[in-house]
Formats: structure tokens, sequence, C-alpha cells
């Protein structure tokens, strides 16, 4: 392979890895500051966000870009399948899906002043109203 | 009003700030589902509906089989009381569409695990009564009628325990019921008491078994209570005794599997349904497979429903004067067996939003679950039905 082939692969890769980082933000899981709760699992947080908990009560943004991610890293599901899955649950009248609010700092706010609420946001909107018990890899 | 949280026990250690939620005022949840579907039947001998539906499709085509539009409100009055009415258009009960209540209740969420309501509620006979009519929420066009058209009625009057918790990786689901319900349906004034019931489901990762059980008494009134009568009026008191449908005690049991692993779904019920007096007792099973291959998912599925019980009686003899009555006798009792083989595609085309078609090949035994059915009727007889889900 010529040199020239080389620096395309290598632009290529790069170009790459830049498209991953963008599709892919940094996305942490969130409870009140107030909250002495420091870490959680993925199926804990999963099991509050598929309705199968109500120990905690689900905050989201809404129409956000991270929420696929969210899913399909927490749960193992996709974004359809997580509300064919609240369909069932909010038709049948047995649970009320997670509150969503137009941005993530509402979302902090919202976790903020309420001790069982739990949210994720990106984790550039973290402050410190707000404790990161889960970071979405 | 001090946030003081704590973490909860070692045991399940799900983070539990319990002490002090935020104190928010009334709030209001709607939302709504519904199908817009046409089906078609490869017959014009017979109609193919669902559940008590008096009118079904044939070969000119029929869009009240799968259509549905279902409305839901829930106000929250406090942090865990609330109340919720759902409202539906569909063809139930009636030829044309008609506006139901299937669910109108008042909720208190007792602590986090075990809630109570009160009102009008859905009737849990089957793994998916409840949701079978939200489309989105189902992998099939309509659950197989082999297994859900057992029970002519959806819903309850009432009040009902509901308990979810988990067990490290187990999820529990229970529920308990107790209530009445009085229902018209085509042909026939329904009156059922005490009804009662207790489901529990559990699910380990992607597995999800189910079992119910629905009691109560029926009182089911028809145009063939004077049949019943006249057999008594002869001297049959015996025979009329076994027919009558008045204050008769009905079980129904139904255990279901589910598995959602990776792209692989499974879904099966076997049921069965007694009824005291003249109608027949059954039993239902189904079973689903499926492949979720990015936003489309094929699947197949095999339903049987069997008759269980007697659907002929010799206790009047067949001669003479009273022939007319024993063949009488035999019309009530008669019921027929039916099996499905299905074919379908669901494409998750958008956010919210699904197609489905689906062929089913339908085989009866005699009329089988089929309705209006004209002298020269007989099976199988293929039903195509073309489907958009919403959730909104």
């Amino acid at each position: 392979m010529n040199r020239l082939g080389k620096l395309k692969l290598t632009a290529c890769f790069v170009m790459l890895s830049v498209g991953a980082n963008v599709a892919h933000a940094d996305v942490v899981v969130v409870v009140s500051a107030k909250c002495t709760t420091t870490t959680m699992t993925a199926e804990e947080i999963s099991q509050i966000y598929l309705g199968k908990s109500k120990s905690m009560k689900p905050v989201e943004t809404s129409g956000s870009p991270i929420r696929s991610q969210f899913y399909s890293k927490v749960a193992g599901k996709d974004e359809a399948q997580v509300k064919a899955i609240w369909s069932k649950l909010v038709f049948t009248g047995k649970a009320t899906a997670p509150k969503e609010l137009p941005t993530s700092a509402e979302v902090v706010k919202a976790v903020a002043a309420d001790s069982e609420a739990i949210g994720y946001i990106e984790k550039s909107a973290v402050d410190s109203s707000v404790r990161v018990v889960y970071a979405v890899p | 009003m001090g946030f003081s949280c704590k973490q909860a026990g070692a045991l399940l250690a799900v983070a539990v700030c319990a002490t002090a939620p935020n104190a928010e005022g009334m709030t209001f949840d709607f939302g709504g589902f519904g199908t817009a579907g046409v089906a078609w039947a490869d017959t014009n001998k017979a109609e193919f509906a669902r559940d008590s539906q008096p009118s079904g499709a044939d070969s000119t085509g029929d869009i009240g089989l799968d259509s549905v539009v279902g409305v839901q409100g829930t106000v929250h009055l406090t942090s865990s009381i609330s109340a919720t009415t759902q409202l539906m258009l569909r063809r139930s009960y009636s030829r044309g569409f008609t506006l139901d209540v299937p669910l109108a209740f008042l909720k208190d969420a007792v602590t986090q695990d075990f809630a109570v309501r009160v009102g009008r509620l859905q009737l849990p006979t089957f793994m998916i009564s409840e949701s079978r009519q939200v489309g989105f929420a189902n992998t099939f066009v309509r659950p197989p009628m082999e297994v859900y058209a057992q029970s002519a009625v959806d819903f309850v009057d009432g009040v009902d325990g509901q308990y979810g918790h988990s067990f490290g990786p187990i999820d529990i689901a229970a529920g308990a019921f107790y209530g009445k319900v009085d229902v018209t349906l085509p042909s026939a004034d329904v009156s059922a008491r005490k009804l009662s019931g207790a489901n529990i489901s559990a699910t380990w990762g992607p597995v999800t078994l189910h079992y119910g059980r629905v009691v109560g008494r029926i009182t089911v009134a028809t145009a063939a209570d004077p049949l019943i009568a006249a057999v008594g009026a002869v001297g049959f008191t015996q025979l009329a005794a076994q027919l009558s449908s008045v204050d008769r005690v009905i079980t129904f049991s139904d255990l279901g599997l589910s598995l959602d692993w990776h792209n692989f779904l499974l879904q099966g019920e076997t049921s069965q349904a007694e009824f005291g007096g003249y109608i027949a007792d059954t039993r239902g099973r189904y079973a689903l497979v499926g492949y979720r291959i990015h936003k489309f998912t094929p699947y197949a599925s095999y339903a049987v429903r069997k008759v269980i019980s007697p659907t002929t009686d010799s206790t009047i003899p067949q001669v003479g004067p009273l022939l007319p009555l024993a063949l009488g006798v035999d019309a009530l009792l008669a019921a027929h067996g039916q099996h499905t083989t299905s074919f379908g595609v669901r494409w998750d085309f958008h956010d919210s939003l699904d197609a489905k078609l689906q062929i089913d090949r339908v085989s009866p035994e005699g009329p089988g679950l089929f309705i209006n059915v004209k002298p020269g009727f007989s099976g199988p007889v293929t039903v195509a039905a073309l489907v958009v889900d919403f959730v909104f």
C-alpha cells in the first residue's frame, strides 16, 4: 500500500471516529443531589424506565437524540419496543409513562426538586443540583 | 418540607429516596391508541368476526373488524390517588361503531408495590386480554379468536389490587379482582355476578410466564330459554336443569408464555373455559413465533379451539312428536372447533406507528367461529388484513 492510500485510510478512520462521537454523546443518569444514593445498576434503571419498578419517578427529554442511545444501552430495546411496552402498561391503566420535559435543563430542574425523580441527560448538562448515579456506556 | 433521602437495603439496591417526593399540584395525562384496518375473507357465505361482533369480514371487505380508536385521560389528584377514564370507539356488540368505556377507575397507589383500583376495569381473563385492542402493543393484528373469543365479556365493575415487585432479576406482577358485569350481546343478555380472579406473571430476563384464573356465576338470557322450559315441561326436568343457563358457575384458566430474546419472539397460551348449562366448554391454544429484522418483524402463528363438552344429547328420543324438541336440544348444544394458521409481518415504519399485513388460513369444523353463516358454507377460509396501528 502506498503512502497516499495509508493517508486516505487514516483520514477515513478519523472521520468515522468523529462521526461516532457525534452520534454517541456522553449520557448520564441523575438523581437529586439531596439523595445519598451514589450508584445504580443498568438493571435497576431499566426496571424503572420500563415500568417494572415504581421505586422512582422517571423523567426524560421529549424527542431527544440521546433517547435511543439510553434505551438501547440500558435496556437493550429500541424506541418502538419501549413505546410498545409502555402502551401496554398505560392503556391497561397500570402505570404512567415517564414524564417528558422539553429540555435537559428542565429534566435537571425536575430531578433536583424531587427526591423520588430520576432522569438521564447529556453529561454536559449536569450541575451541582443533581448527582450522577450511572454513566451510560 | 425537608429532603432526607436514604439508600435502599442491601438485598434490593434500588435507589429509593422515599421520604420526600415533590409536592406538585394536580396533573393530567392524556393519550390514545388506535388501528385503521381493512380485512377481506374469500367467502361470501359467512363472516369472520372478533369476539362478539355481530358482523365481520367477507369478500366485500370490512373496516370494522380491526379498526379501533381509544383515548385515555388520567387526573393525578395527589401523588398517590388518580382517576382514569378510557373511551374506545369500535365495533363491539352492535353492527356499527359504538363508544365503550373500557376503563373508568379511581386508583390509590398505596405503596410503591401495591395499588388498589375501584370502578370499571378490563377483565384479565387471558394473558393479553387487557391490552388486546392496543394493536401497537402486540405483534399480531388481533389475538387468535380460538382463545380470545372464549370470553364474550371484556370488562368488570368492581375492585382490584395490583402488585408489582422485583425480586433480584425476577419481576413479579400480580393482580386480583372482584366484581360484576351486565352486558347485552347480539343474541344474549349476560349477567355475571361474584366474578373474581387472580393472575400472576413472572419475568426473568427475556422470559415471562403468566397464569390467570377467573371464576364467577353467570346468567345468560337468550332465545333458547323457551326451548329449555319446554324440555322441562314435557318431563325431562333433569335435562332442563343441566341445560339451564341461569346462575351457572363459569371458570376460565389460562397459562401463557412469552419470550423476547435478542430478536427472537415467542408467545403462546393454553386456556380452558368452562360454562355450566348448554354453553360448550372449550379449550383454546396458540403459539406465535417472530423474528425482528430491523424495522420488520415477520411472524407465524397457529391457533386451535376444541370443544370439550358433549355437543349432542340422547335423553329425548329422536322419534315421534318429541323429535323437534330433541333436535332443538342438539342445536342448542352444537359447538364447533376451529384451527388457524397465520403469517404476517409487522413494520415499525415510524415512531409510534406500525403497519401490519396478516394472512390467516382459517379451518372451521362446520361453521367454526364464523357468523352469519349461509347454506353451502364450508372452510377453509383465507382472511387477509392490512392495518396501521398508532399511539399518541
